[in-house]
C-alpha cells in the first residue's frame, strides 16, 4: 500500500509535467483575452517535429529545434488569423487542431510507410531519471521528487519565473490589463496586439518544452495524436484556476495526479477493463468544471448568461 | 432585406478565396512528397462526380454528413459551441446496433421489419439525444464552456463505445464488434450496388423540416436571436436556458440518427473506428462552418464533402495518395473561411488596410451611424 | 494669447459619409474651450482625429506652430494632448497609482558598484510615492492605494485626469465629463478645471449640456452635422436658447409641457414592496426597496449610476433572482415571473442598454418591433410566424413613432441611436401595457428624438398608465416625473413631489449626504 502511494505521487509529479508547461504558458495568452484552443495542436507539433527531426538527422540538438520552430510557427499560424485579422478564436483553434492531427499521418505515410508511428528510440535515450542521493532519506518526499528528468525539474523552475513575470513585471501587468479592459491599455499606448504575440510566443515555447518531455523523455517515439486532449485539459484548468498562474498549475496537478491514478490502478486490471480507465481524465474535467462551476451558479442572480 | 451588389459580390469573393487558398495549400502538401497536384484533384472530382456510379456511391457518403452538418449548424445557429456531434452519434450508433444486432432478447421477438428498423433508429436518436443532455444541462445550469464539455464527452464516448466492443462484445464476432445487425433491421439501399441507403430521405426530410422551423417558426425566431444577441433575447423573454436544452436535444436526435442510420444502412455492425476520420461528427462540423449554419447549403456543401470523401478513396488506389491530404486541406478551408476578405464598407482588401484600434472603429461608426 | 491648436480644414469621411467636413478652429493657450453639439454631430470624431485615435481624410493639425500627424493616442500624449474620455478606460482590478502609470512603469534599480542597474520588475514604491506628490501638487482627494473599482465615479474621473497630467500634457480634453456626476460633483469638477487653467493647463470641454458650458467655458464651438458652426465668447450674450438654436439650426423648445391631468392616487397600478436583491458577489444591492405607483402617475427613479438603478430594473423585468419582497401589478403578483410572463401581465418594457438588450442590432427592424411579443396570437399561429402580419404591423408603427429608414426594412445595427430607440418605444407603447419601466429612455438620442419620445411618455401617462422612470438625467427626472424617488447604495433614500425639490437637494441625497432613513 505503501509503495502504492509513493509510485502514484511519483507518477503524479511525472505526468504531470506535460501539463504544467502548456498549463503556464497558456496562462498569459488566456488571461490576455484570446481562448487558444490550439494548445493541443501544439503539444501534438511538438511531439511530431521533435521526433521527425531527430530521425532525419540522427541528432536530437534538431529535435529540440524542430520542436520549438514547429510550436512557433503553429502559434504564428494562430496568431496572425486571430490577433491580425480578428477572426473567431474557437474557429481557428478547432481548425489548427485539426490541421495537425492530418499532417503528421500525412508526413508518416509518405515518408515513414506507417501511418500511426514513428519510432526515434535509436536516437534518443528516454532514461534520463536524474538521481539526487541526498533526496532519499526524506520520505515521501523523497521517493517523489528523485529519479525524475531534467524538464520536470525545469517546470517548476519555469512556474517560478512565469508568475514572477506575471505579477511582477510590465509585461505581466499589461496581459493582465490586456485580457481586463483591453480599451485602457490602448489608451495609455500599449498595444495590445503586441501583447498577444509575446503571450502566445511564451506558450508556444512552453507547448514545445511540453512536448519535448512526452517524446524524449518518456516515450522516444511518436505515435498518432499522442498529445491526447492534453492541451484541452490544460485549457480546463486555466479556466478552472482563473487564469492565474499559481492556481491554473494546480488544477494541472490534480488533472496529473488523475492520470497517475489511471496508470497505476491499470496495473491491478485486466487489459480489457484498462480501456474503462482510459475514459478517467476526461470525465474528472467534466467532474472539476461541475465541481467549480456550481459555486459560481449558486450565486449567480443573473437569468441570463453575459458573453464574456 | 435588401443587399448591394458590392455587398453580393464581397460575399461571393469571401467564399471563394478559402477555397481557392485552402486547395493551394493542399497542392503544396502534395508536392512535398511528390504528387501532381492536378492529377490528385482531377482524380478526386472525377471519382467523386463524374460518372453516375459515382454519383450515387457520393450521396451514400454524403448522407450522413447531411445529417451531423444540420445537426451542427442548428447549435451554432443559436450560438451554441456544440461540437459534441461526434460523441452523441457514436452512442446513437451503438444503440442501434444493439437493437438492430437483436441484443437483450430482442432477436427471438421476431420484429417484422417495419417495426424493428424504426425501433432501432429511434432507439438511436433517443440515447444520443440523452447523451446530448448532459451538455445542455451542464451549460443552462451551471454555465459550463460548451466546448470542453462537448469534447471531453466525445472522447468520452469513443472511450466508452470503444470499452464495450473490446470488453463486453470481444467474443461476439471475429473482431471488435457487436453482433451483424439482423436482417429485419438492416435499412435497405436504393440500389444493392451503391452506398446510399433510405437514409437519404431521412436526410432530406430533416433539411426540409429544420429549414422550415428556422425560417418559419417561432422557435425558429427565437434561435435566431438567441444566436445573434443572447441578452436581448432573454430580455425579450425567450427563456434562452430551456430553449438550449432543446437546442442539443434536437441536434442529439439528428445525430443520432446519422449514427443509426449508418449502423443499420451501411456497416451492418458497430465498430469502435466506424466514424472513419475525421468523424462524420467533425465532417459535419466542417460543412456546417462552410455553410454559415444555413441547412440548404449545408446541403449541397455536404454532398461536395461527401464527394470528396469517395473521390478520395479512388485517389488513393489509383496512386496512392494518402487519404489525410483531404484533411488537410479541410481544416485549412476552416482556417481561411474565418477571415473576411472583402468588406462591402471598406472597399480595401482587408489583408492591406490601415490599423485602427477597435476602440475608434466602433466609436466613429457609432458616430457615423447617428448622423444617417 | 497665443494659439495652442490650430486646426486647418480637418475633414473625416467613413465610406460616404463625412462626419467632419472641413473643420477649422484655434484654441489659445490657457482657456477653456467648450465644444458643443448634439448626438452625431461629430464631436467625437473630431475628438478622436486630435487624439490620434482615428486619422483624418484630409486637412492639418498644428500644435504649439507645428504641424503634427498623430496615429496613435501614444503619438498624441507625446506631443502633449491627453484625453480624458466619456466611459473612462480604466482597470478596475489595478489601484490607482498602476492606473496612472499604466504604459509607463518605474523599473526597480539596484547598484552595482558604481553602476545602477536597471531590473526588469516593477518598482512600486516609488511608484506610488510619485503618484502621492502629484496628487498633492494638484490638491486633488485621492489615496493612491484604493483599487479603482472601490472609486466613485468623480474619484475616477479625477484619476484619469491625474494620468493625463502625470504625462505632462499641455492640452487636456475632457469628453462628455458631466454625463455621469452628480450636481455636487459637478461643482467639484468645475473647480477642478477651473485650478487646472490656474496652473496654465488648457482644457477643451466636450459636451451637450449648456448648463455647465456657460459656467466654466471661455469661449464655446458649435457644431452641428459634421461643421463647426462658429465660436463665441462665453458671455451674457451668448444665451442657451441661442446656443441650443446653433447646436440644432432652428429655434427648440427647452422645456417640457405638462397637460396637468391628475394622478388618480385611488388606483395603485404598480406595487413593490420590500423589494431586495444580491448581485453575484453576495452584496446586497437593491435592499428593502418599497413604493407604489398610481394610474396618469410617472415615478422618477434620481441617483448616480451604479447604485442599484441597473439592478433594480433587472428584478423588476423578471432578469434577476430576487432576495425577497413582492411585485404586483394591478394587485397580481408578478415577482418570480419571466419578461414574457411579465409582458403577458401588462408590462411595458424599455430597458437601459438599448444595444444589449432592447434591440437586436443584426435583426431586421420588423423582427425588433415584435420582439417580446413575438408569441402573441398577432403574429404567431401555433408555433409559425405570420410574417403578413409583422409586416404590416411594422408598416404601421414606423409611420405613427416617426420611425426613419433609409431602406426598406434595414437591420437595427444601420439606425441612429433615436430611430433604434423608437423602435423600443414603439413596440412597447403600442402593445397597451398598463404599466411601463424605462430606463435611460433618452440617452445618445438627438433633440428632435428626445421631444418626440418626451412627448410620448407624457401621452401615456395620460391614458391612464402607470409609469416608472429610471433616469441619470436629473434633469428629465425632474421635468417629467411627478414624483421621484432617489437611489443611493440599492436603498430609497429620499421621496420628493416633483415641483417642489431643488437640484441641489437631490443632489445631496443623491451623493449619500442626507438621507430620509438617517435617525433624524
Amino acid at each position: 500500500m505503501f509503495d502504492f502511494i509513493e509510485n502514484l505521487l511519483y507518477y503524479t509529479v511525472k505526468l504531470s509535467t506535460p501539463l504544467l508547461f502548456c498549463t503556464i504558458g497558456g496562462v498569459f495568452v488566456q488571461r490576455a483575452g484570446t481562448m487558444n484552443f490550439a494548445l493541443e495542436a501544439a503539444i501534438n507539433t511538438s511531439c511530431f517535429f521533435s521526433v521527425l527531426f531527430t530521425v532525419i538527422t540522427g541528432n536530437t540538438f534538431w529535435g529540440i529545434v524542430g520542436a520549438f520552430l514547429s510550436c512557433i510557427i503553429i502559434n504564428a499560424i494562430f496568431g496572425t488569423f486571430v490577433v491580425r485579422f480578428k477572426a473567431n478564436a474557437v474557429l481557428i483553434g478547432l481548425a489548427i487542431n485539426m490541421l495537425m492531427t492530418a499532417v503528421p499521418p500525412y508526413l508518416l505515410q509518405a515518408f515513414f510507410d506507417s501511418r500511426g508511428l514513428l519510432m526515434a528510440t535509436d536516437f534518443i535515450d528516454v532514461n534520463k531519471a536524474i538521481n539526487i542521493p541526498f533526496l532519499d532519506k526524506i520520505p515521501i518526499l523523497g521517493p517523489m521528487l528523485n529519479n525524475q528528468t531534467p524538464l520536470t525539474y525545469l517546470v517548476y523552475l519555469v512556474i517560478i519565473i512565469l508568475t514572477i513575470v506575471y505579477y511582477k513585471t510590465k509585461f505581466g501587468v499589461y496581459v493582465q490589463v490586456t485580457g481586463e479592459n483591453q480599451q485602457s491599455a490602448e489608451a495609455v499606448g500599449i498595444n495590445t496586439d503586441k501583447i498577444k504575440w509575446i503571450a502566445l510566443m511564451i506558450s508556444a515555447c512552453c507547448c514545445a518544452l511540453s512536448g519535448l518531455n512526452l517524446t524524449f523523455e518518456q516515450t522516444g517515439s511518436y505515435s498518432l495524436n499522442m498529445s491526447a486532449a492534453r492541451g484541452l485539459i490544460c485549457l480546463a484548468a486555466i479556466n478552472c484556476g482563473s487564469r492565474r498562474p499559481v492556481k491554473s498549475c494546480l488544477y494541472a496537478l490534480i488533472f496529473g495526479f488523475v492520470r497517475a491514478l489511471q496508470l497505476m490502478l491499470s496495473s491491478f486490471v485486466s487489459p480489457n477493463i484498462t480501456l474503462i480507465l482510459e475514459i478517467i481524465p476526461y470525465l474528472t474535467i467534466i467532474i472539476v468544471f461541475i465541481i467549480t462551476e456550481t459555486s459560481v451558479a449558486r450565486k449567480t442572480t443573473m437569468r441570463f448568461f453575459r458573453e464574456e | 432585406m435588401l443587399t448591394t451588389t458590392k455587398e453580393r459580390i464581397c460575399n461571393i469573393l469571401n467564399k471563394l478565396i478559402p477555397l481557392f487558398l485552402a486547395f493551394l495549400v493542399g497542392a503544396i502538401f502534395a508536392l512535398i512528397i511528390g504528387f501532381n497536384p492536378f492529377d490528385v484533384y482531377a482524380r478526386i472530382i472525377k471519382g467523386g462526380f463524374f460518372s453516375t456510379n459515382n454519383l450515387m456511391m457520393t450521396l451514400g457518403f454524403a448522407c450522413p454528413i447531411i445529417m451531423t452538418g444540420i445537426a451542427t449548424a442548428f447549435s451554432f445557429k443559436a450560438g451554441v459551441w456544440n461540437i459534441g456531434i461526434e460523441g452523441q452519434l457514436y452512442i446513437g450508433a451503438y444503440a442501434a446496433a444493439l437493437v438492430g444486432g437483436g441484443y437483450y432478447g430482442i432477436s427471438s421477438l421476431g420484429l417484422p421489419s417495419y417495426i424493428h428498423i424504426p425501433l432501432a433508429i429511434l432507439t438511436g436518436a433517443l440515447f444520443a439525444a440523452l447523451y446530448a443532455l448532459i451538455p445542455a444541462l451542464l451549460k443552462a445550469l451551471l454555465n459550463v464552456n460548451v466546448v470542453v464539455s462537448t469534447m471531453m464527452l466525445n472522447y468520452i464516448a469513443t472511450g466508452l463505445t470503444n470499452f464495450m466492443c473490446k470488453a463486453i462484445h470481444q467474443g461476439d464476432q471475429s473482431y471488435d464488434s457487436t453482433y451483424a445487425v439482423m436482417d429485419t433491421a438492416i435499412l435497405p439501399k436504393l440500389d444493392s450496388r451503391f452506398r446510399v441507403t433510405y437514409a437519404i430521405f431521412i436526410a432530406i426530410a430533416i433539411v426540409v423540416v429544420i429549414t422550415f422551423i428556422l425560417k418559419r417558426t417561432k422557435f425558429g425566431y427565437e434561435v435566431n436571436a438567441i444566436g445573434r444577441q443572447l441578452e436581448f433575447a432573454e430580455a425579450t423573454g425567450m427563456r434562452v436556458k430551456k430553449k438550449i436544452i432543446i437546442l442539443f436535444l434536437v441536434s442529439g436526435v439528428i445525430a443520432g440518427i446519422a449514427g443509426a442510420t449508418e449502423v443499420l444502412g451501411v456497416n451492418k455492425n458497430f465498430t469502435p473506428g466506424m466514424s472513419g476520420d475525421p468523424g462524420l461528427g467533425w465532417e459535419g462540423y466542417f460543412v456546417a462552418v462552410l455553410a454559415n449554419n444555413n441547412p440548404i447549403a449545408v446541403f449541397i456543401i455536404a454532398i461536395i464533402f461527401g464527394g470528396f470523401r469517395y473521390g478520395s478513396i479512388s485517389a488513393q488506389s489509383q496512386i496512392g495518395m494518402p487519404l489525410d491530404l483531404l484533411n488537410i486541406i479541410k481544416a485549412t478551408m476552416i482556417l481561411f473561411y474565418a477571415i473576411r476578405y472583402f468588406k462591402p464598407e471598406s472597399r480595401i482588401f482587408n489583408i492591406f488596410g490601415t490599423k485602427k484600434t477597435a476602440a475608434a472603429l466602433s466609436d466613429s461608426k457609432e458616430e457615423a451611424e447617428q448622423n444617417v | 494669447m497665443s494659439a495652442i491648436m490650430r486646426v486647418e480644414k480637418l475633414t473625416k469621411k467613413f465610406g460616404d459619409f463625412t462626419a467632419n467636413d472641413s473643420i477649422d478652429f484655434e484654441v489659445k493657450k490657457g482657456e477653456i474651450r467648450a465644444i458643443i453639439g448634439e448626438n452625431g454631430a461629430g464631436k467625437t470624431t473630431l475628438m478622436n482625429m486630435l487624439y490620434g485615435l482615428l486619422q483624418p481624410t484630409s486637412g492639418q493639425i498644428y500644435f504649439d506652430e507645428k504641424p503634427v500627424k498623430m496615429h496613435s493616442p501614444a503619438d498624441a500624449i507625446a506631443n502633449g494632448i491627453g484625453m480624458v474620455h466619456q466611459h473612462f478606460k480604466l482597470s478596475p482590478s489595478l489601484t490607482v497609482y498602476e492606473n496612472i502609470l499604466l504604459g509607463i512603469e518605474i523599473k526597480k534599480e539596484i547598484k552595482l558598484g558604481k553602476k545602477a542597474v536597471k531590473l526588469p520588475i516593477i518598482d512600486n514604491s516609488t511608484e506610488r510615492k510619485k503618484v502621492d506628490e502629484l496628487i498633492k501638487k494638484y490638491n486633488f482627494n485621492l489615496d493612491p492605494d484604493t483599487k479603482i473599482r472601490d472609486l466613485s465615479v468623480g474619484a475616477r474621473q479625477r484619476v484619469e485626469i491625474l494620468k493625463m497630467l502625470y504625462r505632462d500634457v499641455k492640452m487636456l480634453i475632457l469628453d462628455e465629463p458631466t454625463a455621469v456626476l452628480i450636481p455636487q460633483e459637478i461643482d467639484e469638477l468645475i473647480e477642478t478645471i477651473h485650478g487646472l487653467k490656474r496652473m496654465g493647463q488648457t482644457v477643451i470641454i466636450i459636451t451637450h449640456k449648456l448648463e455647465e458650458v456657460k459656467r466654466c467655458a471661455d469661449t464655446i464651438s458649435v457644431m452641428r452635422r459634421g461643421r463647426m458652426i462658429g465660436t463665441v465668447q462665453n458671455d451674457d450674450e451668448a444665451t442657451s436658447e441661442k446656443l441650443a438654436e446653433m447646436m440644432v439650426g432652428r429655434p427648440v423648445l427647452l422645456s417640457v409641457i405638462k397637460s396637468g391631468k391628475p394622478v388618480n392616487s385611488e388606483k395603485v397600478l404598480y406595487e413593490v414592496s420590500h423589494l431586495s436583491g444580491k448581485n453575484s458577489e453576495g452584496r446586497m444591492v437593491v435592499n428593502d426597496v418599497s413604493f407604489k405607483i398610481h394610474e396618469n402617475e410617472i415615478l422618477g427613479v434620481a441617483g448616480i449610476e451604479g447604485n442599484g438603478q441597473t439592478e433594480l430594473m433587472y428584478l423588476l423585468t423578471g432578469l434577476m433572482k430576487p432576495a425577497g419582497g413582492s411585485v404586483k401589478i394591478n394587485g397580481q403578483e408578478v415577482l418570480q415571473m419571466y419578461p414574457d410572463q411579465l409582458r403577458k401581465n401588462g408590462l411595458g418594457i424599455v430597458p437601459e442598454d438599448r444595444y444589449l438588450q432592447g434591440l437586436c442590432l443584426s435583426m431586421p427592424v420588423s423582427s425588433n418591433l415584435i420582439a417580446g411579443y413575438h408569441g402573441q396570437e398577432k403574429f404567431c399561429h401555433h408555433g409559425i410566424m405570420d410574417k403578413k402580419s409583422i409586416r404590416k404591423n411594422m408598416d404601421k408603427l414606423v409611420d405613427e413613432y416617426d420611425i426613419r429608414l433609409s431602406k426598406d426594412d434595414p437591420e437595427v445595427s444601420q439606425l441612429s441611436g433615436g430611430n433604434g430607440q423608437k423602435v423600443i418605444i414603439a413596440r412597447e407603447f403600442s402593445s397597451d401595457p398598463s404599466v411601463l419601466l424605462m430606463s435611460q429612455p433618452t440617452r445618445g438620442v438627438d433633440v428632435g428624438a428626445t421631444a418626440f419620445i418626451y412627448k410620448n411618455i407624457l401621452r401615456m401617462r395620460d391614458e391612464n398608465k402607470a409609469i416608472l422612470l429610471i433616469s441619470s438625467e436629473l434633469s428629465e427626472v425632474k421635468s417629467l416625473a411627478d414624483r421621484i424617488i432617489v437611489f443611493h447604495n440599492g436603498e430609497i433614500v429620499g421621496e420628493f413631489i416633483a415641483d417642489e425639490v431643488s437640484f441641489y437637494e437631490l443632489g445631496l441625497y443623491m451623493s449619500g449626504a442626507k438621507s430620509m432613513r438617517d435617525p433624524a
